[in-house]
């Protein structure tokens, strides 16, 4: 498993800790399950009745657009990586020649990062269409409302 | 005799005031919003550690590109949810009144429009992982034994 600042890359454990018991049940996880586990809670958070003020949302949406920025330089940065495997270890493939399965992948990997960038793009959008949206708290008494 | 109910929405199984439901909504989103620094600090770490030039041998490519990709279908599905959450943010009177700082815009228009972005940029987030699951693919029957190293001489390459 590769490791990098105390987390794994690759692998997480096979049990989940509850989406309500925290960050601290992020322990231990691999740095790509700390991510899909936060927005998973994140799904599981917002899966009721309750709204969501765009102020929320414009803080939310101020942090998840870094994975616009981040995942594109990280699948492109693993396609290099794996072009790079081919002159460093003994690779063989049961497929095809080795390069030509890698030189598929790095093109889908790109166009995979593509993609990223543009959903990054939208969510900034999506921020600045909300960004003067705020609320006061509502009278919870209808009948005093004028 | 018809009778209009009077009591709060029921959510989770109890009935909660506005004051409790505010609360609720309060809460979730500063989870919500921690949460999502935790998801960018988990793919910036993804970034930097792909980042060192090292070999990436398919294998670890292929769990790795897995891993993301389960995080892209997360995403998919809050966009979407997010969305109806903000809408219905506006139809909540006993909780708030949402309000536009610039006159000019409509509270409604611009929810509705921020939707439309986000449900786009689920879409996105779908293609993506497609994308991820092809790349996989294309490695799946790759694998890799260790180089072997330059024979040393017998003499350890001295005179």
């Amino acid at each position: 498993m590769m490791i990098h600042n105390g987390r794994g890359l690759t692998a997480g454990p096979d049990d989940h800790d509850d989406d309500d018991a925290g960050r601290d049940g992020l322990r231990g996880v691999g740095w790509p399950e700390m991510a899909y586990e936060s927005i998973r809670a994140i799904n599981h958070l917002t899966n009721t009745s309750l709204p969501v003020p765009a102020p929320v949302l414009y803080d939310v949406l101020g942090n998840l657009k870094g994975v616009g920025y981040l995942l594109p330089q990280a699948l492109v940065q693993l396609g290099n990586g794996l072009e790079r495997s081919l002159s460093v270890y003994d690779v063989y493939d049961h497929a095809r020649e080795p390069r030509v399965s890698v030189a598929t992948a790095q093109r889908l990997l790109v166009e995979a990062a593509t993609k990223a960038r543009d959903l990054g793009a939208l969510l900034e959008e999506a921020q600045t269409t909300i960004n003067s949206q705020g609320y006061r708290r509502g009278n919870p008494d209808p009948q005093a409302q004028p | 005799m018809t009778t209009t109910s009077t009591a709060s929405p029921v959510w989770l199984g109890r009935g909660l005031s506005p004051a409790q439901r505010r609360a609720e909504v309060t809460v979730r989103g500063a989870r919500c919003v921690a949460r999502a620094e935790d998801a960018v600090a988990g793919i910036r770490a993804v970034a930097e550690a792909t980042g060192v030039g090292e070999p990436m041998p398919a294998p670890a490519v292929y769990d790795l590109a897995g891993s993301l990709r389960r995080v892209l279908d997360q995403l998919g599905a809050v966009f979407g949810q997010v969305g109806e959450g903000l809408c219905a943010s506006l139809v909540a009177p006993d909780l708030y009144t949402v309000y536009e700082a610039d006159t000019v815009c409509d509270p409604s228009v611009q929810a509705c429009r921020a939707r439309t972005q986000l449900a786009a940029a689920g879409r996105y987030a779908r293609l993506a992982a497609e994308c991820l699951d092809e790349a996989r693919e294309a490695i799946a029957g790759q694998g890799y034994t260790v180089a072997p190293r330059p024979a040393v001489p017998a003499d350890g390459g001295v005179g």
